[in-house]
């Protein structure tokens, strides 16, 4: 299924973009999130980072969607 | 020591009863009968009080001034009975070990006398008119509310400075009287700090205490407006309150010039309304926020990271939006995320988080109902996301059944995991492994010529170019304090690089 995915912070930086398209082969954001981090070499595992699916937060276990806005976003710390 | 004098008061004597060995300062203050109230001239005035309330409020005070400043000896004395011009209203001492404590307990008590203690003042005019002229005000409300609108002048000047957000329909008097009456803790002076202290010390915040341990380098300076040239290596707290009471004498600043840890926390946040976290790092914002939601305070939370900046309100005893854990329950090893040492950052981003932190904080203190969103602002793309928080019910801190009930010290040590890919010198030195030492700074991060031995490749270029490093090598990646290198390592790493290694600390540790 094809999902929408959009990066902040660090994720933003190891992807190289801000947003993306992308063919998702598991089922739960959980699912993506480990193929995007494979993809990207992601450094943060999946309990640093908290998901939206379509502007709500979610847990990774969430089963998402053909067409589902999927935003990762981990915590920040500069100030 | 308070007493109610009717008889002449004496500075000599009572400056030798405050007299005490330990201390190394005395601050006193004296209030004079002046010849004029509200362009009236006066003659001459009266004071009459409550001498039980007087006396016991007074010790209520002292003991809230001993608690807040470390002083030594307290001694006041005020005048009732019939008072010529010049003649000596009230005299106040204050000593300590130091003059800071002093000066801040004189001025905090002086100002708590004036609105609090039950005595009421008749002036005799030239023109024969006589005239009761006491704070009615206080004595109606009996709450403390500030003491600027006790005196004619200074109600002028409280007016005049904040005319401009009291005309806003939703704050008016009662708003802003509501914010002098607030007690508010920053945490960090820094990028977020700078600004965000600046607009509540203009906003009437009545009393606002900054914590910071750290002193002025020369790159804060670029996001860091309270600071200058002159200051560098100075304590950043100190220069943060001393420009602040130029921008605003009415409120009064206390200063924590400490690194707030699990030990020292529930004493700094004591007694405050609201805690805004300033801070850059994730041990000091996860311990900000249990401790604020195990004392019920609400926490002002933002984060910077290059040009993004996330902002949101926690609030432990009104809605529903839980806490920074019910997003991330863990701390994060700081190591893995970046900090703006090392990722970079935009002062006018800093500069606007912390001036929404102080937003927020104004908005809550005026009663208004705490926003439940977490805002991230991108503003390489002026862009904004906008998400909705539910307290999570697992949270281990605020959730149905915590694990965190208590601030406990081991929690809050900075995470010092070590990979096997880590090295110090003595480990190097007992290593068959030849190592090649490789400066990952950037070209104008450099400041010395590097020595002979070491190679030097900036960051940008090994993670942008594969293939930019050789395979025969083991590069051993060092940089000022071991974070960039070690960033650098695990991300290689992550990629199946494999002869690449972090020095422990970075330069600071090499000899």
């Amino acid at each position: 299924m094809k999902i929408q995915v959009t990066y902040f912070a660090i994720l933003r930086e190891q992807a190289g973009t801000k947003e993306e398209e992308w063919e998702c082969t598991g089922k739960t954001a959980g699912d993506a999130y480990e193929e995007l981090k494979q993809n990207h070499s992601f450094t943060l595992h999946d309990h640093q980072v908290k998901v939206a699916i379509n502007h709500q937060f979610k847990s990774m276990k969430t089963l998402i969607h053909e067409g589902d806005n999927l935003v990762f976003i981990p915590p920040v710390a500069g100030g | 020591m308070f007493h109610l004098s009717n008889k002449d008061i004496s500075g000599q004597v009572l400056k030798k009863q405050i007299a005490n060995p330990e201390s190394g300062a005395c601050v006193i203050f004296e209030g004079w009968v002046r010849n004029h109230n509200e362009g009236k001239p006066v003659s001459s005035l009266e004071y009459e009080g409550y001498p039980e309330l007087c006396v016991s409020e007074a010790e209520t005070i002292f003991k809230e001034a001993q608690k807040r400043f470390s002083i030594e000896k307290i001694i006041c004395s005020h005048r009732v009975g019939h008072l010529e011009i010049g003649g000596m209203a009230v005299w106040l001492g204050v000593t300590a070990r130091h003059r800071g404590s002093a000066f801040e307990a004189c001025r905090y008590i002086i100002d708590q006398i004036k609105f609090r203690l039950p005595i009421w003042k008749k002036e005799f005019y030239e023109d024969g008119e006589v005239q009761w002229v006491n704070c009615q005000e206080c004595a109606k409300h009996g709450h403390a509310h500030s003491h600027s609108m006790v005196d004619f002048q200074e109600k002028k000047t409280f007016n005049a400075y904040y005319k401009r957000q009291m005309v806003l329909p939703q704050m008016g008097v009662s708003g802003q009287e509501k914010l002098s009456e607030s007690r508010v803790l920053v945490v960090g002076a820094g990028g977020l700090g700078c600004a965000a202290l600046q607009y509540l010390v203009g906003a009437g915040i009545g009393h606002i205490s900054i914590c910071d341990d750290d002193t002025v380098d020369i790159s804060n300076l670029h996001r860091q407006p309270l600071y200058g040239f002159d200051d560098l290596n100075l304590s950043k707290a100190e220069l943060a309150a001393e420009q602040l009471r130029r921008l605003n004498p009415m409120v009064h600043i206390k200063v924590w010039n400490e690194r707030i840890t699990a030990n020292n926390v529930q004493n700094i946040m004591q007694g405050c309304d609201l805690v805004l976290d300033c801070t850059d790092n994730f041990t000091t914002k996860y311990l900000l926020n249990d401790a604020a939601w195990l004392m019920k305070i609400p926490y002002v939370f933002a984060g910077l990271y290059q040009w993004e900046g996330q902002l949101m309100v926690v609030h432990p005893s009104q809605g529903d939006s839980g806490c920074l854990r019910c997003l991330w329950p863990k701390i994060p090893d700081q190591e893995t995320m970046g900090t703006c040492a090392q990722v970079g950052i935009l002062g006018g981003i800093a500069g606007t988080l912390g001036a929404m932190q102080s937003v927020e904080a104004i908005k809550l203190l005026m009663g208004n109902k705490p926003s439940s969103n977490l805002v991230i602002h991108d503003f390489l793309n002026n862009d904004r996301l906008n998400l909705e928080r539910i307290k999570d019910p697992d949270c281990p801190l605020c959730g149905s059944s915590p694990t965190i009930t208590e601030i406990v010290g081991s929690a809050y040590e900075t995470n010092i995991s070590r990979y096997p890919w880590e090295y110090d010198q003595s480990r190097i030195a007992t290593s068959k492994k030849k190592f090649l030492l490789t400066d990952i700074s950037e070209f104008f991060e450099l400041e010395n010529s590097l020595p002979p031995h070491v190679l030097h490749m900036p960051y940008s270029r090994i993670i942008n170019e594969e293939g930019s490093l050789g395979t025969d090598q083991n590069y051993l990646f060092i940089c000022s304090k071991g974070i960039k290198s070690k960033m650098l390592t695990f991300a290689l790493r992550e990629k199946g690089i494999k002869n690449v290694y972090s020095f422990i600390g970075g330069w600071n540790q090499y000899r």
